[in-house]
């Protein structure tokens, strides 16, 4: 009898709770609607002052303050240069900076979250470091949002303290990853010194983001990677290679063409697609005719980019396989 | 008291105990459902998605679309996922021998062109009559092959799909916009232990659809798809979630997932003499990769949607339920050495047993003990007090369950935005409770005669399972 009434009891409070949540999500629409209204009415001195049309900034109080952040922070998304510098120039003049800042040492983990993604957005690089501190916060959330404003302000002055944290597993690589493209050319040099690291997919990070990031005088470092002991590396090595388009790097990578892993063979099928010259011809139309799937098809598919012609002839002969073939048919579509 | 009415008793107290553990168990894992909501509820404004589209590192997907006799919904369905926010992902849509129009339906939308495509040989399939391409979507392959259900379609788009992981879909259902970018978010933050991840799955009966989006969600009028939302609520954002969070999600819905497809090749794809293959497949990845003491993660993301049609009538779902029932019983008979074997750790001792126990038995206690209980009553063998008691643990907990879990998805996502349409949903957590669910557990003791029938008209069975009867070939929740 007691456990009904118990469980009853609890059956009228699960439905009072969803009646509350209830409520809740209708306040949340509400104001979500009134958010909207302020931000259409402000948008257009948002646009003005991003023009630099209108130096003089709207004087706001309470609530539309921070809707007004709110679209300065979405167009400064998108936005680099000038117009960006007069986003930062209105954050500083309010103050959102310093408060900012100030919050990233708060004690509740979401405010430093908040302040840590958000100073990101807010554009100015006063926050760079106080930010590369926060990538040793106790909060993972805070150390990847801390990572993620470095990249969005271009911190090329952060990118090795960004290497270090996600060497030390305190940030994950792709977030990392993620910053390095975005602070851009300038963390080469850095890239190029964690080639050398011990561990096999850090080496492999690096060679990647060199391959997106670099210039084609970038790529002399790279070929000795192509004899790495881990597969992870020399795939992506030759891929950074294919990337950069370098054609010194050829010989080397038609030597890839024959390495036990099948990935990296595809990996470096791909790059002399990308690099072009017709001096890997041959070698590809081996891999193409004879290989596992995965290098024979990257090599269809680089032969039909290098020479679509040799691709015609060779699907006609007997021995051609599959992937010839395909890649014939996709050339005449 | 007879010998009869002791055994009787002795398996009403079973029964009563049964309840209790089961409810042990789910109020276990709505609180960890809860602290998962409030430890993920403010992240979302920070997860970086527009980071994640931009990324060059984003790995790409190939989303696989088995169709069989798809005609009139399959050219805006390819259309939506062609235009899903993703940086590389390609379709793969499997044509499964149809007797209608399907291929020609796509032939004529996306300018199709027959070539001779290199497809891994990897998993063995029924024979693929034509591949064809698309002229103005580089990112569209059509494979034409013999019929042989849903699992084979899977596995042949599995040994074409040209990305690391595939997405597996239906081709009735929906996804949303992010959903790509919002699974494979975990796939950045955690590479290389990741090997499978399952999104939510929601009823979109009801809803305003247009161009293959969902543009208004609404709660159906049918009474069956309003309990079945409230059933796909509850089983998605409390009990996966919950699973989750234990690291032990024994399922990822067949509507909607995402896999390593160089692993669901070497295990070998989905087994195709099953009409539960989902399970089956996220049971045989648990178990290949404990056995080889890999570390890996199946992970459940609540976020990402995906919606789906669910059937209307009573004679359909309850096709549906009794197949799942089969289904469930055929990846139990094939793992059986994994049922509480620590050797597989949570996921032996606690997944397994959970599905043996709580979901195979469950009309056996759930649906005879209380029977049975209420005979007892009714015929002075035990107390009025013992009899509410199973009542509160058997009926009323569901609507606790049910409520809480309604709770979270209002403070969650909050999907449903008309008042009147949350506090139906309210008032179907009684129906669901009292009624349903014993229609359900009835439903699922049927299942047991289609088991043991199916031993002797296997051949029939498989023919009949295997061929996608539409649209009862909603997912499970």
């Amino acid at each position: 009898m007691t456990l009904f009434v118990v469980i009853a009891v609890l059956a009228v409070l699960g439905a009072v709770a969803v009646l509350a949540a209830l409520e809740h999500r209708t306040w949340l629409t509400r104001r979500e609607a009134r958010r909207r209204e302020t931000a259409n009415r402000l948008r257009p001195s948002a646009l003005a002052l991003i023009d630099g049309e209108d130096p003089q900034v709207p004087t706001l109080s309470g609530p539309d303050t921070l809707v007004f952040a709110d679209l300065l922070v979405h167009y400064s998304r998108g936005l680099r240069g000038e117009a960006d510098d007069r986003i930062s120039g209105y954050f500083e003049s309010t103050g959102a900076v310093d408060r900012e800042l100030r919050h990233l040492h708060g004690v509740r983990e979401r405010s430093r979250v908040e302040a840590a993604f958000g100073l990101g957005d807010l554009g100015s690089s006063r926050a760079v470091p106080e930010l590369v501190r926060a990538l040793d916060d106790r909060s993972a959330d805070v150390r990847a949002a801390a990572t993620r404003s470095l990249g969005r302000l271009g911190a090329t002055t952060a990118v090795q303290q960004v290497i270090a944290a996600s060497v030390a597993l305190r940030v994950p690589r792709a977030v990392a990853g993620a910053a390095l493209l975005e602070i851009g050319p300038q963390a080469v040099p850095s890239l190029l010194e964690l080639l050398g690291h011990e561990d096999p997919h850090f080496r492999a990070d690096a060679a990647e983001l060199i391959g997106l990031l670099g210039a084609a005088n970038d790529a002399d470092a790279l070929p000795s990677r192509l004899r790495d002991g881990s597969p992870e590396v020399r795939a992506a090595t030759a891929a950074a290679l294919g990337r950069l388009g370098s054609g010194t790097a050829r010989d080397e990578l038609v030597a890839t063409l024959q390495d036990r892993v099948p990935y990296v063979r595809a990996s470096a099928a791909r790059a002399l697609g990308q690099i072009g010259g017709r001096t890997a011809t041959a070698a590809l139309l081996e891999v193409a005719r004879h290989d596992e799937f995965d290098p024979a098809s990257e090599a269809a598919r680089a032969l039909a980019r290098i020479d679509p012609a040799l691709v015609l002839r060779a699907a006609e002969e007997p021995d051609s396989g599959p992937h010839l073939l395909e890649a014939a048919d996709r050339l005449r579509l | 008291m007879s010998g009869a009415e002791t055994v009787f008793v002795v398996f009403s107290v079973l029964s009563f105990a049964y309840f209790v553990v089961l409810d042990l168990l789910y109020l276990t894992l709505t609180a960890l459902a809860w602290v998962d909501l409030r430890k993920k509820l403010w992240r979302r404004n920070y997860l970086g998605l527009d980071e994640v589209f931009a990324s060059p590192l984003t790995p790409g997907i190939s989303v696989l679309v088995p169709a069989y006799n798809e005609e009139a919904g399959i050219v805006e369905s390819v259309r939506s996922l062609l235009a899903l926010r993703y940086p590389r992902h390609e379709v793969v849509v499997i044509n499964d021998g149809s007797k209608d129009g399907t291929i020609d339906a796509l032939v004529e939308a996306f300018d199709l062109v027959p070539v001779r495509q290199a497809i891994r040989e990897g998993i063995a399939t029924a024979r693929i009559r034509t591949a064809y391409v698309s002229r103005p979507h580089p990112d569209l392959l059509v494979l034409d092959k013999e019929n042989a259900g849903r699992s084979d379609a899977l596995n042949a788009g599995v040994n074409a799909a040209r990305y690391p992981y595939v997405c597996m879909i239906d081709a009735d259902s929906l996804l949303e916009q992010d959903a790509l970018l919002k699974i494979a978010k975990p796939l950045l933050d955690q590479p290389g232990s990741l090997v499978a991840a399952g999104g939510t799955v929601r009823v979109a009966n009801g809803c305003r659809i247009e161009n293959g989006q969902v543009l208004d969600v609404r709660l159906a009028r049918n009474r069956l798809a309003v309990v079945q939302t409230l059933e796909y609520i509850r089983s998605f954002l409390v009990a996966r979630v919950g699973w989750g969070r234990l690291n032990a999600l024994g399922l990822i819905s067949g509507a909607f997932g995402i896999y390593d497809r160089a692993l669901l090749q070497t295990v070998g794809g989905l087994w195709v003499d099953t009409v539960g293959e989902d399970l089956e497949l996220t049971l045989r990845l648990h178990r290949y990769l404990r056995e080889r003491g890999e570390p890996y993660r199946i992970a459940f993301v609540d976020d990402p949607a995906c919606w789906t049609e669910v059937p209307e009538d009573f004679a359909t779902l309850g096709r549906q339920r009794r197949r799942w029932q089969r289904g469930l019983w055929e990846s139990l008979r094939r793992h059986r050495t994994m049922i509480g074997n620590p050797r597989y750790g949570i996921v032996g001792v606690l997944v397994l047993v959970y599905f043996a126990v709580f979901e195979f038995l469950s009309p056996i206690f759930a649906l005879l003990g209380l029977l049975l209980t209420a005979a007892l009553w009714a015929a002075g063998v035990v107390s009025t007090g013992y009899f509410l008691s199973m009542l509160a643990v058997s009926v009323v907990l569901g609507v606790v369950l049910s409520t809480a879990a309604l709770a979270i998805e209002e403070l969650s996502f909050g999907r449903y935005k008309r008042r009147r349409d949350v506090l139906r949903l309210m008032a179907y957590t009684v129906v669901e409770s009292i009624g349903y669910h014993q229609v359900h557990l009835t439903w699922r003791l049927l299942g047991y005669v289609d088991i043991v029938r199916g031993k002797t008209e296997w051949g029939e069975q498989k023919r009949r399972g295997l061929a996608r009867p539409t649209p009862t070939a909603a997912p499970r929740p």
